[in-house]
C-alpha cells in the first residue's frame, strides 16, 4: 500500500509554480514556497515507503491528496480559494508527516 | 566415370546452394551492433542518473538553506527525520544492484553482438565436421586429380580437372559461409529468445525506478531551486514585503541573481527534454523489435522495422545524453 506520489508530485510542483505567480502577494508566494518545500521533503521519504494493507492513514492521505490536487488546478483560475487551498495543504503536510512516522516504525 | 561423379557432386552442391539461397538470410550483425552500442550509451546515462541522485538532493538542500536566511544546516531535522545533507535516496548497495542490472543487459547485448558479428574462418574450422569433411576437401580432390597425370604418366589425364579447382573451392567456401551464417543466426535467435524475459524484467524495474523515483525528485527539486531563487529576488525588490530587510540590489548583484534564475530555468528545460523513463522505454522498444525480428521470417519489411526501431532508440539516447550533459554543465557553471 502506497501514497499516491504522482498526485503528491503534482501538488509540490503546483506550490512552487504558485510561489512564482505574480497574482499572489509576496507573502502568499513565500507561503507556497514553504509548503512546497515541506511537501517535497515528505515526497522524498514517501517514495520508497511501503505500508501494510489497510493502513487507515494512507487512505486518509490519499483522500486529502485527491482533494488538494484538484484544488490547486482550480486555483489558477480562481484565486479566491487560495486561502482554503493553503489551509488544506497545511492539513495534508500534517497527515503526511504522520505517515512518515509510521513508515519509520515499520522500517 | 570421373566426369559422371563430378557432375553428380556439383549437382548436389548446386542443389544445396539453391536450398540455402532459398532461405532468407538474417542480417543480425549490423542491427545487433547498433543495439549493443545504444544499450551501452543509455546504460551509462541511466547509471549517471542513479549515482547522481544523492548528490542532487544534497545540492537542492544546500541551495534551499542558502536562500532561507533563517534555515539551519541539519543532518536530522527537529522531527527526527534525516535531511538530504547526509541521508541517501539510494543506498550504496541499492545503486550497485541497479548498475549491475544495467551492466548485465550491456553484457547480454555485447555477447549477442559478438555472436552475430563473429567471422566465419575460425568457426569454419571448428565446425568443419558439421559441414562434411568430403565437401571441404573437394577442392583438394580436384587438385589431386589434375596433378595425378604429372606424377604418374600411366594415369589418364583429366585435362579439365584443374579448371574446377578455383570455382569449386570458392563454392565450397561460400557454402561454408552460408551454412555457418545460418547456424550463427539460429544461435542468435535462441540467445535473443532465451534472454528476452529477463531483459524485460530488468527494464521494467529500471523504468519504474526512473518514472516513480528519479523523475519526481528531479522535477520537483529543480522547481524548488527555481522557486527559491525567484522568491529571493522578488522579496529583495518588493519594498512592501519587509521594510527592514530589503537591501537594494547593486547592478552586479541583480545581474548575478538573474543569471542564477536563468540557469535554473535552463536546467528545468534540459530536464524536461531528458525523460529518463522514456529512455528506458525506448531500450525496451528496441529490445522487443530485436526479439520480433529474431522470430520473424526475416523479410525485408521485418528488417526495415528493426532498423527503424533501433534508429529511434539511438536518436533518443543521443537526445537524453545531450540533455543530461547540459544539466551537469549548468550545475557546474560551465555553461550559462
Amino acid at each position: 500500500m502506497q501514497v499516491d506520489t504522482q498526485k503528491l508530485t503534482a501538488v509540490v510542483t503546483a506550490c512552487f509554480q504558485a510561489s512564482m505567480d505574480g497574482r499572489f502577494s509576496t507573502l502568499q508566494q513565500a507561503t507556497f514556497n514553504s509548503l512546497g518545500r515541506h511537501l517535497r521533503m515528505d515526497l522524498l521519504g514517501l517514495l520508497s515507503a511501503q505500508f501494510n494493507d489497510g493502513t487507515a492513514a494512507v487512505d486518509t492521505a490519499n483522500q486529502q491528496l485527491a482533494i488538494v490536487s484538484q484544488q490547486v488546478v482550480t486555483m489558477t483560475n480562481n484565486l479566491a480559494i487560495a486561502g482554503q487551498v493553503v489551509q488544506n495543504i497545511t492539513t495534508l503536510t500534517g497527515v503526511l508527516d504522520g505517515l512518515l512516522s509510521i513508515a519509520a516504525k515499520i522500517a | 566415370m570421373i566426369l559422371i561423379r563430378r557432375v553428380i557432386t556439383l549437382a548436389g552442391i548446386s542443389l544445396l546452394l539453391g536450398n540455402m539461397l532459398g532461405c532468407v538470410t538474417a542480417q543480425f550483425g549490423t542491427p545487433i551492433a547498433s543495439f549493443r552500442d545504444s544499450i551501452s550509451r543509455s546504460g551509462a546515462v541511466v547509471a549517471n542518473y542513479l549515482t547522481e541522485m544523492n548528490a542532487f538532493e544534497r545540492e537542492i538542500y544546500i541551495d534551499s538553506v542558502f536562500y532561507d536566511p533563517d534555515a539551519k544546516v541539519l543532518a536530522v531535522d527537529s522531527a527526527g527525520k534525516s535531511t538530504p545533507l547526509m541521508g541517501t535516496i539510494f543506498s550504496g548497495p541499492s545503486i550497485k544492484a541497479r548498475l549491475d542490472a544495467i551492466n548485465l543487459i550491456g553484457a547480454y547485448a555485447s555477447r549477442l553482438a559478438e555472436l552475430a558479428g563473429s567471422q566465419a574462418p575460425q568457426q569454419f574450422s571448428t565446425n568443419v565436421n558439421a559441414l562434411g569433411q568430403s565437401l571441404t576437401n573437394l577442392g583438394q580432390t580436384f587438385q589431386t586429380i589434375a596433378t595425378q597425370h604429372q606424377n604418374n604418366p600411366q594415369q589418364t589425364k583429366d585435362s579439365t580437372a584443374l579448371s574446377y579447382v578455383g570455382p569449386v573451392s570458392t563454392l565450397v567456401g561460400t557454402l561454408g559461409q552460408m551454412y555457418l551464417t545460418q547456424q550463427r543466426d539460429q544461435a542468435v535467435k535462441i540467445a535473443v529468445d532465451q534472454g528476452a524475459p529477463k531483459v524485460r524484467q530488468i527494464l521494467k524495474l529500471l523504468e519504474a525506478d526512473m518514472s516513480q523515483v528519479v523523475e519526481p525528485l528531479e522535477l520537483t527539486g529543480l522547481y524548488e531551486e527555481l522557486s527559491n531563487r525567484v522568491l529571493a529576488y522578488n522579496q529583495r525588490v518588493d519594498k512592501t514585503h519587509d521594510p527592514n530587510h530589503p537591501t537594494p540590489f547593486t547592478q552586479s548583484e541583480r545581474e548575478a541573481a538573474l543569471t542564477e534564475i536563468n540557469s535554473s530555468l535552463s536546467r528545468l528545460d534540459a530536464a524536461a527534454a531528458s525523460n529518463p523513463a522514456t529512455l528506458v522505454q525506448s531500450m525496451s522498444d528496441a529490445h522487443e523489435a530485436l526479439v520480433k525480428y529474431a522470430d520473424s521470417s526475416k523479410l525485408p519489411t521485418d528488417f526495415t522495422s528493426l532498423v527503424s526501431a533501433l534508429q529511434a532508440f539511438e536518436n533518443n539516447v543521443t537526445s537524453v545524453a545531450t540533455a543530461v550533459q547540459a544539466i551537469v554543465d549548468l550545475r557546474k557553471g560551465t555553461i550559462k
